[in-house]
């Protein structure tokens, strides 16, 4: 049975390193078994990484995505966030904005894209608005919680001690909820990644990660395609695993202390 | 008291819904024709598609796709995910791999599987399976895990045997929570079907969808979109919400749908 803490750690550290290793050697063992054109060998993998990464077509593509995620985050940030934290004080509101939410969340990625392009046309701008629409009930929803949680006796005292709303507002609420959405906000940006190249592959964008995972596909390159998949996979995994874990210790340790 | 509250939240969630339907159809009336088209188009679309009985041939197909790319990931996130709940080292030596499948994008999965199944339900059955393996494994895994020690103690110390322990203890505990997984993750398996067949596949819902680009039929897009919700939505009413309501009576975990969310 896993409960955290009474496994010793040296030996979970132990155990995930021969996992890692009996990851490598499988991939290693099921590119010889399949020839290099279907599995490529995880040695040729790392070098067509490192060559995205070091060459400058390979660093514009890279740039082009990030800068359209950036976009997105600070959108999705703006507008979840601010529903979330309404939503959280009128409850009314969060049930109003419930179906909208719901819909978001149940439809097929790929579909609300393509109603975008046909609404809207294609382009850069229409990549970043599904990003932040699909992004949307997930940092809504985190915000909404991380109102809802707020210390109830804080909130009790303020109104014992009748503190002005404004201070409320900035030494009370605000960076409760900033603290709590942090995590959310991090979650969504691994999310953000994600969709954005899946939109830019059905908007035919001529640049990005999107377009030449659609270009590495026509001519079946899967050393390219691993080598983006592997990328990818790594910035999310720094954002969903490693930013997230820094923050939620940071986090706990500010609770602990206030 | 608690029931007035109820009926309130479901007047608003109505109204909320019905907002949706006003926006839309008060914009649609005002592009011209070629743009959004309104909730009548939609519907006549939705009934010359059921009609012509390209709707219920497409749908089955990804059904049928979704199911069995659901039952393999589900199948091996089980065996996998038992296994892991009762042997630390085995559960620490699966992390790395279950940790990089839950940061793969799907998309780029979409791409390779394409170069290695070709067109058709190889990628999509692939790639749903793929997407389902962790879901199930983390909530089989987290069940084990929650599972009473002290009830297991009592158990030891009452000498209580094997197999009745396995059928009054450790079954109901892993089905309740294999059902709850389950229940969620069947949203997010026909998400992933669905995708994967607008890439690389010729029939298909997700095929529909893609089709509908290339005769510029905005009506059909939104007749498919809202198939693809009406489906989502039947799981949700017939498997999750009972399912949910039957374990938070047993008091047990659920899984919200809102752990469903992705590309």
């Amino acid at each position: 049975m896993i409960k955290p803490g009474k496994y010793k750690k040296k030996l979970a550290y132990f155990w995930m390193a021969l996992g890692i290793l009996a990851l490598g050697a499988g991939w290693q063992w099921i590119a010889m078994l399949y020839g290099p054109l279907i599995v490529p060998l995880p040695v040729e993998t790392i070098k067509a990484m490192l060559g995205l990464l070091s060459s400058p077509e390979g660093l514009a593509e890279i740039y082009q995505t990030f800068y359209r995620c950036l976009i997105a985050m600070l959108l999705l940030t703006i507008t979840a966030v601010t529903a979330g934290m309404l939503a959280g004080f009128k409850p009314w509101l969060a049930q109003l904005i419930k179906p909208l939410s719901d819909i978001l969340i149940a439809i097929p990625p790929v579909a609300l894209t393509l109603l975008v392009i046909f609404l809207f046309g294609g382009g850069g701008v229409q990549t970043v608005a599904v990003a932040v629409a699909l992004g949307f009930p997930l940092l809504y929803g985190g915000t909404l919680t991380a109102v809802r949680s707020l210390d109830r006796d804080l909130l009790e005292m303020f109104r014992a001690y009748k503190v002005s709303k404004t201070v409320q507002l900035w030494d009370g609420f605000l960076p409760a909820v900033i603290y709590a959405v942090i995590p959310n906000i991090l979650l969504a940006a691994g999310l953000v990644v994600r969709l954005m190249v899946m939109a830019e592959i059905i908007v035919g964008m001529q640049r990005g990660i999107g377009p030449a995972l659609s270009i590495a596909r026509v001519h079946m390159d899967t050393e390219e395609l691993f080598a983006w998949l592997l990328l990818m996979a790594a910035a999310v995994l720094i954002m969903e695993g490693v930013l997230l874990y820094l923050t939620k210790k940071h986090l706990l340790r500010w609770q602990a202390g206030r | 008291m608690r029931a007035s509250i109820g009926s309130l939240n479901r007047f608003l969630y109505l109204a909320g819904i019905i907002i949706i339907l006003i926006v839309w159809e008060s914009i649609a009336v005002r592009v011209a024709a070629g743009g959004l088209p309104n909730i009548h188009a939609v519907l006549s679309s939705l009934l010359l598609l059921a009609g012509t009985g390209e709707l219920w041939q497409h749908l089955l197909i990804s059904l049928h796709r979704s199911l069995t790319g659901f039952a393999t990931g589900a199948a091996l996130g089980f065996f996998a995910g038992a296994a892991a709940g009762f042997s630390k080292p085995l559960y620490y030596l699966l992390k790395p791999l279950v940790g990089i499948v839950l940061c793969f994008p799907a998309v780029v999965v979409v791409m390779l599987a394409m170069v290695w199944f070709g067109i058709g339900a190889g990628v999509a059955i692939f790639i749903t399976a793929l997407f389902t393996f962790p879901l199930i494994y983390i909530s089989v895994v987290e069940s084990v895990a929650l599972m009473d020690e002290q009830l297991l103690e009592m158990a030891a110390v009452y000498r209580i045997k094997k197999w009745r322990l396995w059928w009054h203890f450790y079954l109901p505990a892993l089905a309740t929570a294999i059902i709850a997984g389950f229940a969620f993750a069947a949203g997010t398996a026909f998400r992933k079907t669905v995708m994967a067949e607008l890439f690389g596949s010729n029939d298909g819902v997700g095929y529909a969808m893609a089709m509908t680009r290339f005769e510029l039929d905005t009506a059909a897009l939104f007749a498919w979109v809202t198939v693809c919700l009406l489906v989502v939505a039947a799981v949700e009413l017939i498997l999750v919400k009972p399912l949910t309501g039957y374990l938070r009576r047993w008091r047990l975990p659920g899984k919200t749908t809102e752990a469903g969310i992705g590309e």
